[in-house]
């Protein structure tokens, strides 16, 4: 297999908001840095028209995966810029409840409000964050907060990264979900990413890494392109930002379950339902910003949890649509009169990933009767907003989707009971890190990319005072 | 990699039943989306492709009513005991999600349902 001669300071695997925020923040520093994609490099002039391009180019599984007994899908991005093409930009600070319970579990005083705060900051001043001004709602979200005044319910606009959005022109941001073909999205590569590349950060894209092997003073990342070219990458460290399936399975093909036990354990998904709502009036949930609003009632964050706004493209509702034939053409052709609202839960439910004997990596998740029991208070919640707002008929879907994947290489004390240390190194491995949504200790039930750049950001702050040595040792050999 | 004629014929068995048409709406079979079949079914990985390719190669030989037996089975997933329930949910998502792909990525279709969305200010 062909050796790449120069030897980086960090090979950062993976380009969503974690492998962006490390790599602006190591070549800030001065350190020589790789970053490698599995996805295609688009940007807003060849990001896929039609959502068959979209599922088969954006998402890894040609657009799902199916946990052990296919009763959740998995939604995994694979292109540059990772989950910042594809989501709508919901970027939304820890609260206390999360950060107190992932400081309880994994024993590190990082996560604390006060530890956290600088770096929300930070993160926060790479992009335009903006909240969605009542006159460009559509009426979903009028719908979400007249259910939500008249059950005494909480509500709040969500915190979106965006900018020019231009909704009184006829923009509706549904059309971005593909990859926006304005810009207007903060995605990793028109922020902080394209900062990265121009102080120096060398992308790769289309290059799946399938091993890492750490030799006496380096590291070697093997793995293969699209076109099927092999090929080693060399670097004193590595950071794994391939996310929680993607660095669970890295690891585990380069051996490290043998030596961390708990590694692929703790996967939780935040699984979610989306329910639809039939109004007389039209409702054109899919025009204009879809995605606007979010529950902010404590007894649903002690209930576990939480409500957006939403809506699907075609093939998307299609698949949620609860009858086949003649009856599915007339629900789909209701499609302007629908509302939607999404409940995702807290789960408490670990799940477990791993290759199994016949070579095939199994993610085994399910929900619990506490799960269920989130899932159906949302639920309720749900059917009291639509049925005070004079929906017409109530579809509940029972197909769960899990959009936040997060654990498997869960941060903590010892090898014993977690996969990387409170440095964000593995345990026993320092010169592997790893500081996206693969290290969350549990499910914060909150919006989780704000949060994997604050998390990244600290990490990298501590690397970076931790390696001043190693990078000026790197440049030696390197030249 | 492409689909085989027979296979398309078991694509076109299960867009009928799944996407038969009414008043407004154009059936499977004369919505023409068909032609889009091989750029779907490249975008899956080499096990669904030699997976889903052997069932649509069984379902173009057989009569129509096999498909909509084998849709009927999938849609009862869950009431089957936990041996076969994952298969049939497998397949349920797999042949819905290669029908629906083709049917509602179709601009035409999209347009009668009333989806109009629209976007300013991009690169052509």
């Amino acid at each position: 297999m062909p050796l790449e001669p120069t030897l980086f300071d960090a090979v950062i695997i993976g380009s969503g908001p974690s492998g962006s925020f490390i790599a602006k923040e190591l070549v800030s520093a001065g350190w020589r840095c790789l970053m490698l994609e599995a996805g295609e490099w688009l940007d807003r002039t060849t990001y896929p028209l039609d959502e068959i391009d979209g599922n088969g180019r954006l998402y890894w599984g040609g657009g799902i995966e199916l946990n052990h007994d296919a009763t959740l899908g998995l939604l995994r991005p694979k292109v540059v810029g990772g989950g910042s093409i594809v989501n709508q930009a919901l970027l939304d600070r820890f609260d206390d409840i999360a950060l107190n319970d992932w400081q309880k579990i994994s024993g590190s005083p990082a996560f604390s409000s006060a530890k956290f705060g600088p770096h929300y900051e930070k993160a926060e001043g790479e992009l335009s964050i903006q909240e969605i001004p009542k006159e460009a709602w559509n009426r979903n979200s009028r719908i979400f907060e007249e259910g939500f005044a008249k059950n005494g319910f909480k509500c709040k606009p969500l915190k979106r990264g965006q900018k020019d959005c231009a909704w009184s022109e006829g923009n509706d941001c549904i059309e971005c979900l593909n990859g926006c073909r304005r810009d207007s999205k903060q995605s990793m590569p028109v922020t902080v990413l394209k900062r990265a590349i121009g102080l120096g950060l060398k992308l790769i894209p289309n290059f799946e890494a399938s091993r890492i092997e750490e030799k006496t003073d380096e590291i070697w990342i093997s793995g293969t392109f699209r076109d099927g070219r092999e090929e080693t990458f060399r670097g004193r460290t590595v950071v794994m930002a391939a996310g929680a399936i993607g660095n669970t399975k890295l690891l585990w093909r380069s051996g490290y379950h043998n030596k961390l036990p708990h590694l692929g354990k703790g996967f939780f998904s935040h699984p979610q339902l989306m329910t639809f709502a039939r109004y007389d009036e039209p409702v054109d949930a899919f025009r204009g910003p879809f995605q606007t609003l979010k529950s902010d009632d404590i007894r649903f964050r002690e209930g576990g949890f939480k409500l957006e706004n939403v809506f699907a493209p075609p093939v998307g509702l299609a698949m949620l649509c609860p009858y086949t034939g003649a009856k599915h053409h007339e629900w789909m052709q209701s499609v302007r009169n629908l509302a939607c609202i999404e409940v995702a839960i807290r789960d408490v439910t670990p799940g477990q990933m791993g290759f199994n004997r016949n070579g095939k990596f199994v993610i085994r998740k399910g929900m619990d009767a506490e799960d269920r029991k989130r899932m159906e208070a949302g639920v309720k919640a749900i059917r009291q907003i639509y049925e005070s707002t004079g929906a017409k008929e109530v579809w509940i879907g029972d197909t769960a989707i899990g959009l936040h994947l997060m654990g498997g290489c869960a941060v903590g004390n010892s090898a014993a009971d977690s996969v990387v240390d409170h440095r964000f190194r593995l345990h026993g491995f320092p010169r592997i890190r790893v500081a996206d949504s693969s290290v969350f200790p549990s499910a914060p039930g909150i919006n989780p990319s704000l949060s994997i750049m604050a998390m990244s950001i600290l990490a990298a702050a501590d690397w970076i005072a931790e390696g001043k040595d190693v990078k000026s040792e790197a440049r030696v050999v390197a030249n | 990699m492409s689909l085989t004629s027979t296979q398309k014929k078991g694509i076109e068995k299960l867009g009928q039943t799944l996407c038969p048409g009414n008043a407004t709406l154009p059936s499977f079979a004369s919505s023409g989306v068909i032609a889009q079949a091989d750029r779907c079914f490249a975008h899956l990985t080499p096990d669904d492709q030699e997976g889903l390719g052997m069932l649509l190669q069984v379902l173009g030989f057989l009569p129509a009513f096999f498909a909509r037996l084998v849709l009927k089975l999938a849609g009862t997933a869950n009431s089957w005991p936990a041996f076969a329930a994952p298969t049939l949910r497998l397949l349920q998502v797999g042949l819905k999600g290669f029908v629906y792909s083709l049917y509602y990525s179709d601009e035409r279709v999209r347009s009668l349902l009333g989806w109009k969305t629209s976007i300013t200010g991009v690169c052509k």
